[in-house]
């Protein structure tokens, strides 16, 4: 029994791990939209102040189930690049900061990338995102370089080399 | 004690579904117990569509901000929760929600699309905060996805609750139309909340 419990677990995982996990570049580069928005303890956070690092920009919401389910991989993913000149940022669409906090504590995974908060949904409207989630990856020049559309497994080597081979650039 | 620790995990499972669903991106997180999924794939794209359960709506939308009469139509809305995917036509792959039809018995109807239902609340005066979470639940009306791209969200075909219908679903791949039917579709069943007018 213990034995077909744990096949039944490696065949999900084995299945999970066989999707692709892709990135798309942006042609042109275009400028990434700057803002400033505070975190979930209040701290602002300026786009333009990271420039000269590649910054992954997360939008989300709590009631998203592919962001849910996407958000430990990007802490495994912050995790594996921590030191780096690689930076995350979250940007919560349209909540208040008691319903992310509420998300973020009942979570199994520690959070330890900073979680803002676009209230009134304004800074998101600036950018190219049509649905939630939507990811972009901003390269040292603040231009947005890929776009990920739906959710993604961030640890996953592929989307790891594109980050770092970013950063190389 | 080892079993007890075999029923955890299995009960673990269970939450999240069954082994293929939880080996799947594409399986909605959590389906309402009862909830029916029906799925399309050709030519690399793949439509997946989840009954949404009427007090499922009448939570979701009540707890952003929505009025009672409102979370009850949208609740009487025969809403699903919709995942497309592109995951291997090759090329570019795009939507337009104006161009799906629901069919059934001769009756075709194209789908409610979110911007009329957005345009309808900001004319009742819904607080903007609900018409935020509304605009960015509902599927986008048109969308283009490149391969590996994914998305997830609520169409609302304006059946009404109980009806079985077929779906007219349309892509663009590069330069093609790529056109399907998705048969027997039935709008969850559901009754209106105490005290909620029919209309």
């Amino acid at each position: 029994m213990r034995r077909a419990l744990a096949l039944a677990l490696w065949l999900a995982c084995a299945t999970a791990a066989a999707q692709p996990q892709t990135l798309t570049p942006l042609p042109d580069r275009p400028p990434a939209p700057d803002f400033a928005l505070v975190d979930a303890e209040g701290k602002e956070h300026r786009l333009s102040d990271y420039r000269g690092q590649v910054v992954l920009v997360n939008f989300w919401a709590t009631w998203c189930p592919p962001c849910r389910r996407e958000m430990p991989s990007m802490q495994r993913l912050w995790e594996a690049l921590r030191g780096t000149d690689f930076r995350m940022l979250a940007v919560d669409v349209g909540e208040d900061d008691e319903t992310v906090f509420s998300f973020i504590f009942a979570l199994d995974t520690a959070i330890e990338f900073p979680m803002l908060l676009d209230r009134d949904g304004k800074v998101t409207e600036r950018w190219p995102v049509i649905g939630l989630p939507t990811s972009f990856l901003v390269d040292r020049s603040g231009r947005l370089a890929y776009r990920a559309i739906g959710g993604r497994d961030w640890d996953d080597p592929a989307l790891v080399e594109s980050i770092r081979e970013l950063m190389a650039e | 004690m080892a079993a007890r620790r075999l029923l955890r995990a299995l009960g673990a499972l269970a939450v999240i579904g069954p082994l293929h669903a939880a080996a799947d991106e594409l399986a909605p997180i959590n389906p309402a117990p009862g909830a029916q999924t029906w799925s399309w794939e050709a030519e690399g794209i793949s439509v997946r569509l989840t009954q949404i359960l009427p007090d499922q709506l009448r939570g979701f939308y009540l707890a952003r901000g929505f009025g009672a009469d409102a979370a009850e139509r949208i609740a009487r809305a025969c809403v699903f929760q919709t995942v497309i995917r592109n995951a291997g036509a090759g090329q570019t792959v795009d939507i337009d929600l104006h161009r799906w039809r629901t069919l059934a018995g001769g009756d075709r109807q194209p789908l409610e699309i979110k911007e009329d239902w957005l345009a309808q609340w900001e004319a009742e005066g819904a607080p903007p905060h609900a018409r935020l979470a509304f605009r960015w639940a509902l599927f986008p009306t048109t969308h283009t996805f490149r391969t590996g791209d994914w998305n997830m969200g609520m169409t609302f075909t304006g059946r009404p609750p109980a009806a079985s219908f077929d779906l007219e679903v349309e892509f663009a791949v590069g330069e093609r139309i790529v056109r399907g039917t998705i048969t027997g579709l039935q709008c969850a069943a559901g009754t209106a909340r105490q005290g909620a007018g029919a209309s």
